[in-house]
């Protein structure tokens, strides 16, 4: 067990390591700290959430493919900008807490974890990034390369819960490494995969994307710690 | 041996923790995506201290001397954000009274219902008070004098009893009235009030964190 240390520096890392990047976000306080996350204001709406636990809360539009997303780079209307991308492809790791509210429009893809660009559709060019969707019974591992080609890999655990999606809090874990990715939830490792691995710099990311029009889709994101191992 | 992520100083992996509010009080201005600041009257003053050798550092604020009962006050989530467990919660704080007589303050959580560390030059000891919004209001001393010193201020609550305490010492308990899931919520709350007559009062803040069980 570690022993406590003089400083949170040391707690992580011994002194004769110069540490790479590394950045937290707890979601709590009076509003999103727009300081560090920039959001789609195009049709999306964020909210720090009066609950207990209750962290920042994403909420998409009612249309299809209404979307909400936020990221390191600041508020755009559309598009999916390239975002300040300081942690590296080639070994980093993204974790995090999030619990879906309800998922009424049907989710169609959604981005939780690393990205080069904010979107909520889990598609573009580099991400290595948790994809819950209407399209698979399980979380997944997606992982995009430099041209848009796309891995996904099945975690074995089911994001189906009542008549839509899961509504449990989970805490998951996100790794890129030159050889693979990997997704890891509630501290057991469940999968990982090797091709259309991403390159660059990527950054957190957190989006989700509707298919259908029948209502708006809820995601609470409560933790975001990112690092870079290489 | 070194944790792996922040997250692990605190949980385990397998363990989907509760939220967490921290705030160090350094830089150029207080953090306001975090703190909601309000006053009750007059025009205090307030800001990052700028002098760390001297009184300590971190973030003062100073009543206004126009109105004997003026109070200044920030919380973590500016009164309608309560994110934290009013049956299962728990904060640290270090604070201090400025001037060396005639502070007061609370440190704690709050919204409507509260339970916090108490200063005031008009009494012998620190003492905790506690709140519930349906029921009423309580307080119970601590063994610790009244100074005008840093300390650690720390409490929790199961919803059964609040505990309180300075430095590492446990320092005294409540068990009724205490805040309620059905008396709402909380947030991180730190309060300067004037006591007794119409004379500004100074205290300092430079860390506060805030979790749920």
């Amino acid at each position: 067990m570690p022993q406590r240390k003089d400083s949170l520096y040391e707690q992580l890392n011994p002194l004769t390591t110069i540490a790479g990047q590394h950045f937290v976000e707890y979601f709590s306080g009076d509003t999103l700290d727009n300081f560090r996350w920039g959001k789609d204001t195009n049709d999306g709406t964020y909210a720090m959430s009066d609950s207990v636990d209750g962290g920042v809360v994403l909420t998409t539009g009612s249309g299809i493919y209404a979307s909400a997303c936020i990221g390191l780079v600041a508020d755009t209307t559309s598009g999916s900008p390239t975002m300040i991308n300081c942690f590296d492809s080639q070994g980093a790791v993204i974790q995090f807490i999030e619990q879906w509210g309800t998922g009424a429009g049907g989710i169609n893809a959604s981005t939780h974890g690393f990205h080069s660009e904010r979107r909520g559709d889990n598609a573009g060019n580099n991400g290595c990034a948790l994809n819950t969707s209407l399209w698979s019974t399980n979380y997944r591992l997606r992982t995009c390369n430099s041209s848009g080609s796309q891995t996904d890999s099945d975690s074995g655990i089911s994001a189906v819960g009542g008549s839509g999606i899961a509504t449990n809090k989970n805490f998951f874990r996100v790794e890129i490494q030159p050889t693979f990715a990997s997704l890891g939830i509630n501290g057991v490792l469940t999968n990982s995969h090797t091709t259309n691995l991403p390159s660059g710099g990527l950054a957190p990311c957190f989006g989700i994307q509707n298919h259908s029009n029948n209502g708006a889709s809820i995601l609470h994101v409560i933790y975001c710690e990112a690092w870079n191992t290489a | 041996m070194t944790f792996n992520s922040v997250y692990e100083i605190t949980n385990p992996l397998t363990t989907v923790a509760g939220q967490r509010f921290i705030d160090d009080f350094s830089g150029s201005s207080l953090d306001s995506k975090k703190w909601g600041f309000t006053e009750a009257s007059g025009n205090g003053t307030r800001g990052m201290t700028d002098d760390g050798s001297g009184s300590g550092g971190g973030y003062s604020m100073t009543t206004s001397s126009s109105n004997g009962s003026n109070y200044m006050q920030l919380k973590g989530g500016n009164g309608t954000i309560r994110q934290f467990d009013a049956e299962g919660c728990a904060f640290i704080a270090v604070v201090r009274a400025l001037t060396g007589s005639n502070n007061a303050f609370y440190v704690g959580m709050h919204e409507d219902s509260y339970f916090a560390g108490d200063h005031s030059s008009s009494r012998s000891y620190y003492r905790l008070s506690h709140r519930n919004n349906l029921i009423g209001t309580g307080n119970v001393d601590t063994a610790t004098p009244i100074d005008y010193d840093w300390h650690t201020h720390h409490g929790s609550t199961d919803g059964v009893a609040v505990n309180y305490g300075l430095d590492g010492v446990q320092g005294c308990t409540a068990t009724y009235p205490i805040p309620s899931t059905e008396a709402g919520d909380l947030e991180a709350w730190w309060q300067t009030y004037t006591p007794d007559s119409s004379t500004s009062r100074s205290c300092a803040i430079r860390y506060f964190e805030a979790w749920n069980h």
